[in-house]
């Protein structure tokens, strides 16, 4: 019922009300007695590019297959504009969904060539409309003179856009993409996931896509379904998932965070680094406050909590500092901008906003 | 001594393994040598009226036997990989089945049912209510249709084994992908699962091409005169080797195409697979109707080539033991294609160990080459062979005999050929490519890092394999040693050319009664046959079974 509202909410949240063009309502999908997703209900706007995010073995790609057709859901509905594609009483088979699919390894056709492979979807459209369709896609992603080669002749992000091409040639009411960047690396991953946000937004594809890397979804993503364990745990804009994450393993998987334990006393949990108001937990309730790297500050004066360096490491635009504070077990990790010139042993001063402190209650997943 | 050989271990063993090649070689030059011999007009005279219509005949038999053996290989191979239904299971190993009948045997087996008199007319009629067999009869099995059509009954596994494998191979992505492309579950296998499986079916087909090509009791018993049988008589009957030797050598055009086909096929498939990192396809349920219909239409080859001619074999063996007993006859024959099966065995995985080793002591061309020429034999039809070997023994017969007769005065005569060591040599170099076959993938198992280990602990070539390689790859031997031996017990055509005089075999004994239309112990004879021909079936139904649940 939670996670309803919390859809429910996330749709009214966005700016411009377009129609819903998937939506999954209370969707579990079990394999014998083991739960690959539980009640998953997710509401997808048409020309909306939304990014299911969570470890592996969060249920994030069974999810997409289940949209694609290939897996059939144990309970609740899938719709595709509004027409239920799969439920209780109907299945419709992946063939007549009419949707595309960008696989991790592309999944490209060995024994037929790149135009070719593009042209699969269109069979029963007229040759030549076929052919422009082809000739069109392939010159959008660069790759018209390699349309006579076979797929093994390509390097991988080229493969990567011959998926895409073909994915998109039958202009699917929406595209899924399973870690459709994770085969590439560095320089080209970024460059690849550029190019084909600049192509989805220009043809406002309805696009769902699964990644393991939250760094990726909030590039990418006009919202982020964030996944554990088959649940939905949360769905938002990034920035609704960085600042204000539902529960502990939110608040985890977007970046290194300081955990300091503590018990709710008087709606307020204390730690070594000062009380911080947690209004909404019960009285002896078991607590986390998570501080995130860049939320604790060094600070000049003796007018913070003293701290000692462990070590630093310079990385670049920022310095990376490991501190030791007095009274607290873990050692905590500090991000300062600029060089701070400290060495192990130094002693340091913190400040801790109490406004950036998020205090989670540990029953929270 | 010792200390000398240490210093230059591969040596030997890259002579071990050109000595190999060498004899392998032998059979196929002579061929050439012996085909060169005839006079002009006799090779006028084949090429006026042998040829033309053995070789049309062949053509039209591979053909034949080529496309049944796809249609029906390639959709058992999808019925049991793409669907799921009731006896599924059984289905994906029983169709392996037909592999253990020999074609000579199905084609025995047949000629008797299907005779005008045998079981399956006779009911008919009473099921129609003719009298006599004037009244009413099937087509005679005895015709290249028959002979098509029972061929690719029992060769057509070669063509399921190689394509369920690829199959199963094949990334399920690539399916998922194109459905959600538009193409429906039963266009998959032509659009997608058939295009890509192309090179497992070359492969597969051009084996039991080879197979069909080998054959010489079923096409002479069903009256079919290809090229083969055309050697056999011109040999046999007419004594006739430069013509025989020429037949054979327009017979090696064929195999050269088979063979180039079929490595042609083999490189592709290898370029096809290595893109994609397999998650298996799941099969679809079929239940009720759907599901009994899917396992009776993939039960019909199973029935058609191996149920229905192994009953009958079992009943007419029962039938023979009952009124005649076990004869002394084929107890001596039993025992004698064992004996025999197994000398060839032993030198076969022997000489397949030298040739694997030495390429795996001297990474250079020359053991490699050795290698493959070694394999070679598993395409040369067995009377081809054999007719090139004729010249080999006897040559070699007449200077063993030159020198025993300078040497000690004692004339030893046609002492290989009199001996059966030249059907020895048949064997070895025929069944090699099985035998190393299986020794190249025991030795791949082994890290080359433990050659190495060994070697810095001084132990020479010779005692690593004896130390090392040998016992760590027993199971791979003993599979090679029981496909050898299993392939020399069935083999037909060149033990008919080679053997000794009054030498029998269960093959040779049954291929006499067939040919002398009596029907005696043969049904016995048959049946031991397919009996062992059924372990390595089994052998193989397990392989392909523990590949096919990896995940």
């Amino acid at each position: 019922m939670r996670l309803d509202l919390n859809t429910a909410a996330a749709v009214a949240a966005r700016p411009v009300a377009a129609p819903t063009r998937v939506a999954l309502e209370g969707v579990s999908l079990h394999y014998g007695r083991t739960a690959a997703l539980s009640g998953v209900s997710l509401a997808v706007a048409e020309g909306e590019i939304v990014c299911l995010l969570g470890p592996s073995g969060s249920g994030k790609s069974t999810l997409l297959r289940l949209v694609a057709g290939i897996e059939r859901p144990s309970e609740g509905r899938i719709l595709i504009d509004g027409v239920e594609v799969a439920g209780p009483g109907r299945f419709v088979e992946p063939e007549a969904r009419q949707v595309g699919m960008v696989f991790q390894d592309y999944a490209l056709f060995p024994h037929l060539t790149i135009a070719d492979n593009v042209r699969f979807g269109l069979r029963g459209r007229p040759p030549a409309e076929a052919g422009r369709i082809v000739a069109g896609l392939l010159e959008r992603v660069g790759l018209a003179r390699y349309a006579g080669q076979y797929p093994h002749t390509l390097s991988g992000g080229e493969r990567q856009r011959v998926a895409l091409a073909r994915a998109l040639a039958p202009a699917p009411r929406v595209l899924l993409m399973d870690e459709p960047f994770s085969s590439l690396d560095g320089r080209l991953r970024d460059q690849v996931r550029e190019e084909t946000l600049d192509l989805l937004r220009e043809t406002a594809t309805t696009t769902i896509f699964v990644t393991h890397d939250p760094d990726e979804a909030m590039r990418a993503a006009d919202r982020i379904a964030l996944l554990h364990e088959g649940r939905l745990v949360q769905c938002g804009e990034a920035e609704d998932l960085y600042t204000r994450p539902a529960t502990l393993f939110a608040a985890r998987f977007f970046s290194d965070i300081n955990e300091l334990p503590g018990t709710c006393r008087s709606g307020r949990v204390e730690t070594p680094l000062g009380a911080f108001a947690a209004p909404a937990l019960p009285e002896g309730a078991a607590a986390s406050v998570c501080l995130r790297p860049e939320h604790v500050r060094l600070v000049a004066g003796p007018a913070g909590i003293a701290a000692r360096v462990v070590r630093t490491a310079f990385l670049g635009e920022i310095d990376h500092v490991v501190v030791a504070v007095p009274g607290l077990d873990t050692r905590l990790t500090v991000r300062a901008f600029g060089r701070t010139g400290l060495d192990a042993d130094d002693l340091v001063y913190l400040e801790v906003p109490a406004r950036d402190a998020l205090v989670v209650a540990h029953d929270g997943r | 001594m010792p200390a000398a050989r240490r210093l230059a271990p591969p040596d030997g063993w890259s002579a071990g393994a050109g000595l190999v090649a060498l004899a392998v070689l032998a059979p196929l030059a002579a061929l050439a040598l012996a085909a060169s011999r005839g006079e002009a007009g006799h090779w006028a005279h084949l090429l006026d009226f042998v040829l033309p219509a053995a070789i049309r005949t062949t053509a039209i038999l591979l053909t034949g036997v080529g496309l049944l053996a796809v249609a029906l290989g390639t959709t058992t191979a999808w019925l049991v990989t793409a669907y799921d239904f009731r006896g599924r299971r059984v289905l994906d190993w029983a169709l392996l089945l037909p592999l253990a009948v020999p074609t000579y045997i199905i084609a025995y087996a047949y000629l008797d049912i299907l005779h005008p008199v045998g079981p399956l007319q006779t009911a008919l009629r009473a099921l129609l209510g003719y009298d006599s067999p004037r009244d009413f009869r099937l087509p005679d099995i005895r015709s290249m249709t028959g002979c098509i059509v029972l061929l690719g009954f029992v060769l057509y596994p070669y063509v399921y084994l190689t394509t369920r494998a690829m199959f199963l191979m094949q990334a399920a992505n690539l399916m998922d992908v194109a459905r959600t492309l538009g193409v429906g579950r039963r266009a998959l296998f032509w659009r997608v699962a058939l295009p890509l499986a192309r090179p497992a079916v070359a492969v597969g087909a051009s084996l039991a091409l080879m197979e069909a090509l080998n054959d010489i009791g079923a096409s002479e018993f069903l009256g079919v005169r290809t090229l083969t049988v055309s050697i056999y008589t011109t040999w046999v009957t007419r004594s006739d080797l430069a013509g025989a030797a020429q037949i054979a050598l327009a017979m090696l055009v064929i195999i050269v195409g088979l063979v180039v086909f079929e490595r042609a096929a083999r490189r592709q498939r290898r370029y096809a697979n290595d893109a994609q990192q397999p998650r298996p396809l799941t099969p679809y349920r079929l239940r009720g109707a759907a599901g009994a219909a899917a396992f009776a239409l993939g039960a019909v080859p199973v029935a058609v080539g191996f149920l229905v001619p192994s009953a009958y074999l079992v009943h007419a063996a029962i039938v023979r033991l009952r009124f005649a007993g076990l004869s002394s006859n084929i107890v001596t024959e039993a025992a004698a294609t064992v004996a025999w099966s197994l000398a060839a065995t032993v030198v076969t995985v022997v000489l397949g160990v030298v040739v694997v080793y030495a390429a795996r002591l001297n990474r250079g061309w020359w053991p490699e080459v050795c290698g493959r020429i070694a394999a070679l034999g598993y395409a040369v039809p067995g009377t081809v062979l054999a007719i090139g070997l004729l010249p080999v023994v006897t040559g070699l017969d007449h200077a063993i005999d030159a020198a025993a007769t300078r040497v000690f005065g004692v004339s030893t005569g046609l002492l290989l050929l009199g001996s059966g060591a030249a059907l020895l040599y048949a064997y070895v170099v025929r069944f090699m490519a099985v035998a190393s076959g299986g020794i190249e993938s025991g030795f791949s198992r082994i890290s080359p890092s433990l050659d190495d280990a060994a070697r810095t602990m001084g132990e020479t070539a010779g005692q690593r394999l004896r130390r090392i390689h040998l016992p760590l790859m027993r199971p791979a031997l003993a599979t090679a040693a029981l496909l050898v031996f299993v392939d020399c017990m069935k083999e037909l055509p060149a033990t008919l050319l080679l053997r000794p005089i009054g030498f029998e075999t269960l093959a040779t004994h049954l291929y006499g009664e067939a040919i002398r239309g009596t029907y005696e112990d043969a049904a016995i004879a048959a049946l031991l046959i397919v009996i062992v021909g059924l372990i390595p079936v089994l052998v193989l139904a397990r392989v392909g079974h523990t590949r096919g649940l990896a995940p």
